[in-house]
């Protein structure tokens, strides 16, 4: 019996089961697809973000600890890479005769290195000038004592008497407050900054200099050990590799015995990347589950669309004394028939996205991933085909005999008690409640190895989508019975002499209108939500990328080599498309030393976009056009604002380096305007002013910096200035690309470009499913109707009036209501997420192509539908009509 | 000399079922004349409903030879020149009764007097009160009359009815023949009725048996209104 029930099955009802596996294989092929993608954000941002981390550890040596004994420890604790002995000593100040006159800097480091240091950190050290080696200078350090390489520097040593070395070098340390950050300190004290003065001696010149101060002063002088190793030996799951890091290093302090203290560097980058990944597994939750939802539902409503026919086979079998075990079985055969071929189907078309778009190696991991998708498919499938059949089973056999079955009222039980409006309501009222707590979804407090995501914010986003769905469907359910006139006039075009009957039949067959309306709503919801969500991240990652690196590509120079001095060879080269020169010099205000960049406003924004969201007032042009009406003044961050309790017009007198003797000197600005973030600015202090008057006030013209806005791939182009711009300049190029990669932000630490292209893949199939799909079940419910009509003498024209008037229906306000509830998601999505956006977007960004491309999809799916059903019958139509 | 309206010459209707052939009807010839009033009576199977089929366009014969001389063109017998009634309820179940009759009117292209003329053709049936009923809210026999004022509203030549008594009670199915001979009588159309019932086949002025798949006509058994 079980195998002539399942051929049976595949004889007549294999169109309807092949739809339904259809569906199934969507929402197993997303799950199992999203699932490797989540997998494979967490470990490439891992491997991204510990990439950049150098040293991973500074382990700094306590009293008489033996070094020797502290190697050995590292190389037996992790498989070590690098290892570098760096020794610290205060001094008094550094002291330079340049140029007939003496200048002289407060108190300042001496650092000692090996020679191989720059080599396996190259992240610390920054060549700008001059020869790594001998003895290197820091760059402010430099500019303050107008020392060059060759130049001779006096070190006042504390406890002994000055030294002189000659300089070798000039360097960046673009990681000074790791570099010299307090090891040991409590968790609750306060970051120390980096000194101002810093001068660096090989190691052997060091000793030589300050081995007695070591000796004699130890709390002025230390020993550390930076190491780096192989990271293979991490989990890739950022939350598992912090747990491997700290676990080491707990091993290693538990091996130095009380002998050391370390920085655990690699740790505190894992950290940040932990919260990352919970954004990402929240991006999934939030952007891929309607997806999945919504293939479940198409599956769903295909098998309801057989629920007579199933009943009165249900009422056949127990009319034949079947048992309620034995019915299920056989339903449960269906629905495994459905299961395992949708299940099948899912993981290959998974597995050749995988391999295709991820280009991921299949492995056990995958393999996990897709086991666990098929089962969930499989679930599905066995509720959706034994739920019905449960209650069935529940009625007599006369009533599963009947046509319909009488469940009307139980259905409609929602509209009565309001659960749309109830919906609708938690839904404000939980997004409100989040709003007021800064919509702070994800939540990983700095050294404290757990992370939560706080699913409550899931609410506002899952009910507003369940209560709009609900909602439409009371509304279009109302309009259908109310609004005759509207549909007569909308439809009478398609219609034609039929519009009363076909109106008519449309305003009693509500119900099976109603459900492809809002099954087409949500489909085009989800692929709507998720397409302007991506696009508005994917614009706010390259804005964030912008504001780190400037512009498309970015030459930095220093104030004695200022970059632009090669603009004019910047901007013969091919693919620029605009550079501009900005300056970048160090204020004082008050005691606290700043970033001052000196723009030009009529221009800057050739280069770089300038967001409004930069600016307190919201308007970027109108503050830029105010700094260029008020040649002295001056943009000021909030803290800035805030610490010297300033109001707008007041004058700020700034210390600038100016003159040939670059010594500081007062000038006067006018505050007119708090800037919030800027191109290449530090997050927390900086001021932005016009250049010509920091030019004219401090005598130095040339800009540190060009920004430079391309018309090619920046990366190529950073090449090409790379390739052309003079060695000796000492000139870094960056371009946005490596920013990306360099940020750690949560925006762009989450590479959200494959999951847009995956949703891409699977939303058109899904809104393609539900428009072509759910209208050709319609007509399949209704193939009595059109045999009928047919028999009657209808041509395939006039049958094509009913079908036409019923697709546009269905197409106009599936597409308009599900593009009204996408826009509102997505708009909730972004508030919500709002933590990830640096700066927060000023407003969604709509890709109107692929909602076009959506339009057509729908659109045809819509028209080959019916074109199918006006299809000539291959039967002929006496056998239709005796089945009637 | 009385217009042939539709004629069969050797046709053959097969079926193809488990790779064998079924023979539906064999050899058979016959014709319909305006004004005709035929009966077709058979047991199950014997193949009434197959040449109600071929008569009414609604199948194509493996053998032989369907024309309609009587009509001109064989394009859109249907619902002009053939009305048809069903053997089932057909009504569609998402318009009132009263759209269910209008129907072939709209098919026609017919706009003047569409609902006056379908209730007319209810009226025939004794169902003008049920014209704003769903077909849902109908017993099995009104589906059925409603079926037959259907296949009258356009005032066919050619009224083919497959079962038309089949779900009436005798008093109703008397009721219902005489209403249809009357209103062929009033148009002139012929009328061929495929039934079981002896008492309605009586009431035709011409008897046709089938049996195996094979057609005897001309037994004159009936005097018909």
């Amino acid at each position: 019996m079980i195998k002539d029930w399942i051929f049976g099955l595949i004889r007549f009802r294999g169109k309807m089961l092949a739809a339904a596996a259809f569906g199934v294989a969507l929402a197993v092929s997303l799950l199992a697809v999203l699932a490797l993608f989540v997998a494979q954000s967490a470990s490439t941002m891992t491997a991204r973000a510990i990439s950049a981390v150098a040293p991973d550890w500074q382990v700094q040596l306590v009293g008489t600890a033996d070094i020797d004994q502290a190697q050995t420890a590292i190389t037996e604790t992790v498989p070590v890479t690098a290892l570098q002995i760096v020794d610290y000593a205060d001094v008094k100040a550094f002291t330079a005769h340049t140029g007939g006159t003496v200048q002289s800097t407060g108190a300042g480091k001496a650092v000692g290195i090996a020679s191989g240091y720059a080599k396996n950190f190259p992240s610390q050290i920054r060549l700008l000038a001059g020869s790594l080696d001998g003895v290197l200078v820091a760059q402010q350090t430099a500019a303050n004592l107008h020392a060059n390489p060759g130049d001779t520097i006096e070190i006042d040593r504390l406890a002994e008497s000055p030294v002189e070395v000659i300089i070798a070098g000039v360097v960046e340390l673009p990681g000074a407050d790791q570099f010299f950050q307090i090891i040991g300190a409590t968790p609750q004290t306060a970051p120390v900054a980096p000194p101002d003065n810093v001068i660096l001696l090989p190691q052997a010149q060091w000793q030589q200099v300050f081995g007695t101060q070591l000796d004699s002063m130890p709390q002025t002088a230390s020993r550390q050990l930076h190491t780096s190793f192989d990271h293979s030996v991490l989990a890739t799951n950022p939350v598992d590799a912090l747990v491997d890091a700290t676990g080491f290093a707990n091993s290693l302090l538990a091996k130095l015995a009380g002998e050391g203290l370390i920085a655990n560097n690699l740790a505190a980058r894992l950290d940040g990347v932990r919260q990352d990944a919970l954004f990402a597994r929240v991006l999934f939750l939030f952007l891929g589950m309607p997806g999945a939802l919504v293939a479940i539902l198409l599956t769903m409503l295909i098998v309801i669309s057989g629920n007579d026919r199933r009943r009165r086979d249900i009422a056949l079998l127990q009319l034949r004394g079947a048992t309620s075990v034995r019915t299920l079985v056989l339903t449960g055969l269906e629905a495994g028939l459905v299961g395992l071929t949708g299940a099948a189907t899912g993981v290959a078309a998974a597995k050749l996205i995988v391999a295709r778009l991820m280009g991921l190696p299949a492995g056990l991991s995958q393999a996990a991933w897709f086991v666990v998708a098929a089962l969930c498919g499989l679930a599905a499938a066995l509720c959706v085909f034994l739920v019905p059949t449960l209650f069935a089973l529940q009625r007599t056999v006369a009533q599963n005999a009947q046509q319909s079955a009488i469940l009307d009222d139980r259905a409609q039980a929602w509209k009565r008690l309001g659960l749309d409006f109830a919906f609708l309501a938690i839904a404000g009222f939980v997004f409100l409640q989040s709003a007021a707590t800064g919509y702070n979804v994800v939540a990983a407090p700095e050294g404290v190895a757990t992370a939560s995501v706080d699913y409550k914010a899931y609410i506002a986003p899952a009910f507003l989508w369940i209560g709009s769905a609900l909602l439409l469907m009371r509304c279009w359910s109302l309009f259908m019975r109310r609004g005759r006139a509207v549909l007569s006039f909308a439809l009478r075009p398609l219609a034609g002499i039929f519009i009363g009957v076909v109106v008519a039949g449309m305003r009693r067959d509500e119900g099976r209108i109603t459900k492809g309306v809002v099954l087409v709503a949500l489909a085009v919801s989800f692929a709507v939500s998720t397409a302007i969500f991506n696009t508005t991240y994917e614009h706010q990652a390259i804005v964030d990328a912008t504001l780190t690196n400037g512009a498309d590509v970015t030459v930095t120079g220093t104030l004695n080599s200022p970059a632009s001095t090669a603009l004019p060879q910047i901007r013969a080269l091919p693919g620029v498309a605009w550079a501009e020169p900005m300056q970048h010099r160090f204020t004082y205000v008050g005691n606290d030393l700043q970033d001052l960049y000196g723009i030009h406003p009529d221009s800057i924004s050739r280069a770089s976009e300038m967001s409004n969201a930069y600016f307190e007032n919201g308007d970027a042009n109108a503050t830029l056009a105010l700094l260029r009406k008020q040649r002295d003044g001056v943009l000021v961050s909030d803290e800035t604002v805030s610490d010297f309790q300033l109001e707008l017009g007041d004058t700020l007198n700034l210390r600038l380096q100016g003159g040939p003797d670059h010594s500081y000197r007062v000038v006067s600005f006018t505050f007119i305007g708090v800037v919030r973030e800027f191109p290449t600015a530090p997050r927390d202090s900086f001021l932005v002013a016009n250049a010509d008057y920091i030019a004219e006030k401090t005598g130095i013209a040339p800009s540190e910096v060009v920004l430079v806005k391309s018309t090619v791939q920046p990366s190529d182009l950073a090449r090409s200035l790379r390739i052309m711009l003079p060695k000796e300049g000492g000139f870094a190029v960056s371009d946005i690309n490596e920013a990306t990669h360099r940020i750690g932000s949560s925006l762009v630490a989450v590479d959200l470009h494959n999951l847009t292209v995956l949703e891409l893949i699977f939303a058109i199939p899904i809104v393609a499913g539900a428009m072509g799909l759910i209208f050709a079940l319609g007509v399949a419910e209704r193939r009595r109707t059109f045999a009928i009509l047919l028999a009657l003498g209808a041509s395939a024209h006039q049958l094509g009036s009913f079908l036409w008037s019923e697709a546009l229906l269905i197409y106009v306000a599936g597409m308009s209501a599900g593009l009204g509830i996408g826009v509102t998601l997505a708009w909730i999505l972004v508030k919500l997420m709002t933590q990830v956006f640096d700066p927060p977007p000023l407003s969604l960004y709509v890709p109107w192509a692929y909602l076009g491309l959506l339009a057509l999809v729908g659109l045809t799916s819509v028209v080959v539908s019916v074109l199918l059903q006006l299809r000539k019958p291959t039967e002929p139509l006496s056998f239709s009509v005796r089945n009637l | 000399m009385d217009r042939t309206l539709v004629s069969l010459e050797k046709v053959g209707r097969n079926f193809p079922l488990e790779g064998k052939q079924v023979v539906a009807l064999a050899d058979v010839t016959c014709q319909v004349k305006a004004g005709d009033r035929i009966a077709i009576i058979g047991p199950s199977g014997s193949g009434k409903s197959t040449l109600m089929a071929l008569m009414a366009q609604l199948d194509e014969p493996t053998e032989g030879l369907v024309t309609w001389p009587g009509f001109g063109s064989p394009e859109r017998l249907r619902p002009r020149h053939v009305g048809l009634a069903f053997q089932s309820a057909s009504l569609i179940p998402s318009l009132s009764v009263i759209e269910n009759v209008e129907m072939p009117l709209l098919i026609l292209g017919e706009v003047q007097n569409t609902r006056a003329r379908a209730m007319a053709a209810l009226d025939i049936v004794g169902l003008p009160a049920l014209a704003n009923r769903l077909p849902e809210e109908i017993s099995g026999g009104q589906a059925q009359r409603i079926g037959i004022a259907r296949a009258l509203v356009t005032d066919p030549e050619l009224i083919l009815a497959d079962e038309p008594t089949g779900q009436l009670d005798q008093a109703t199915a008397k009721k219902l023949v005489r209403a249809l001979l009357a209103h062929a009588k009033k148009t002139g159309a012929a009328l061929v009725i495929a039934t079981h019932d002896h008492a309605v086949a009586n009431q035709m002025k011409s008897i046709w048996r089938t049996e195996h798949g094979k057609l005897t006509t001309n037994h004159e058994v009936g005097v018909a209104a």
